[in-house]
């Protein structure tokens, strides 16, 4: 294994996420050379000074603040709220209804059909992925900015 | 059928309410640690404590309860935070911009710095929350996630939704960083010799 190998290794070297065999590897290298030793013990010693930082305890009242802020639901904030987008898709479908039924009265009427498509297009999004706060974000980062 | 089934939905939330209480009491100190070392002060931890727990109810009919909840609760923070520094990013890169040759949002960058070194609060000014407010949103909370809370490249990949080898690379860049950030801050305090 060479240096620069064995450099971009270190810290999950040091994390035991590497499987047996690399993890040997790695090993063995800082066994023989010195500077890939000094860079992993540094590196070391970052990990151990993160994991040593103090607990701090939160304000006395951050929890019943915390509370108030989740429980008092503010109109601003409802209408983005699932159960809002769920009334919007309900009052949304409940119109297409009214237009296939519509349809139905008036037979060979080729509008239903797509009515309903372009309702359920419109409504799916909001509900199935809109402002999904857990699907990953799309981060807007300038390429100068980028690393990975 | 449709108004009952938003009934049931809406039901549902406040049936969970007391669980999602229990939830938040038991996790709400660790999650304010987390967001300190996100943010590096109290006031602005706070915040993102409030918020995350704020969009965590408004979607904790989606929290799966044999998952651990403070992994799903550091999905929604990581994701807030992120998009926090961003943003703040971009507007600054706005405000340069509108200001080239008039000097005038340097003035307010400096107001700004005197109201915050005016607020009494825990602000975490030693030299490794600096080390990590100098950092990449991505590469410090993936070094936060590993050093701080003990998780697993999984887990933060999870809580990232991102591959275990872009985790990797984040916290060995990370790490990096910060070796880097100390040694040329604080020289003879943090460098490591042969
Ligand atoms: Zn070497």
């Amino acid at each position: 294994m060479n240096c620069t190998r064995a450099k971009s290794l270190l810290s999950a070297y040091l994390d035991r996420e590497l499987a047996g065999e690399q993890m040997l590897d790695v090993q063995q290298h800082l066994r023989e050379c010195t500077p890939c030793a000094v860079e992993f013990e540094s590196l070391r010693r970052v990990k151990q000074m993160l994991s040593q930082t103090p607990v701090v305890e939160p304000d006395a009242d951050l929890l019943r603040r915390t509370q108030e802020a989740v429980f008092t639901s503010k109109p601003a904030k409802l209408t983005k709220s699932p159960a809002a987008g769920l009334v919007a898709m309900a009052s949304a479908l409940a119109a297409a209804v009214l237009a296939v039924t519509a349809a139905q009265n008036t037979p060979h009427s080729p509008a239903a059909v797509p009515a309903l498509r372009q309702v359920e297009a419109k409504v799916s999004p909001m509900v199935v992925s809109g402002s999904d706060p857990l699907g990953g974000y799309a981060p807007v980062i300038p390429a100068s900015v980028r690393r990975d | 059928m449709i108004a009952s089934w938003v009934r049931t939905f809406v039901q549902g939330r406040e049936d969970r309410r007391p669980l999602f209480e229990r939830l938040m009491t038991e996790s709400y100190r660790q999650a304010f640690n987390m967001a300190l070392r996100l943010c590096g002060s109290s006031t602005e931890a706070e915040d993102l404590v409030q918020e995350t727990y704020v969009r965590a109810y408004r979607f904790f009919y989606r929290y799966d309860e044999t998952l651990p909840f403070v992994s799903w609760l550091y999905r929604i923070m990581v994701n807030i935070h992120i998009d926090d520094v961003r943003r703040r990013q971009r507007l600054r890169t706005v405000s340069l911009d509108q200001s080239t040759g008039t000097g005038g949002s340097w003035e307010v960058g400096d107001k700004n710095a005197l109201a915050d070194s005016a607020l009494m609060e825990t602000t975490l000014e030693e030299p490794l929350q600096l080390g990590l407010k100098s950092m990449n949103p991505e590469f410090r909370t993936a070094v936060v996630l590993a050093d701080v809370e003990g998780m697993s490249y999984e887990e933060i990949a999870e809580i990232m939704d991102t591959s275990v080898g872009t985790v990797r690379s984040r916290i060995h860049r990370g790490r990096r960083q910060l070796k880097e950030y100390l040694e040329r801050l604080y020289p003879g305090q943090y460098e490591v010799t042969a």
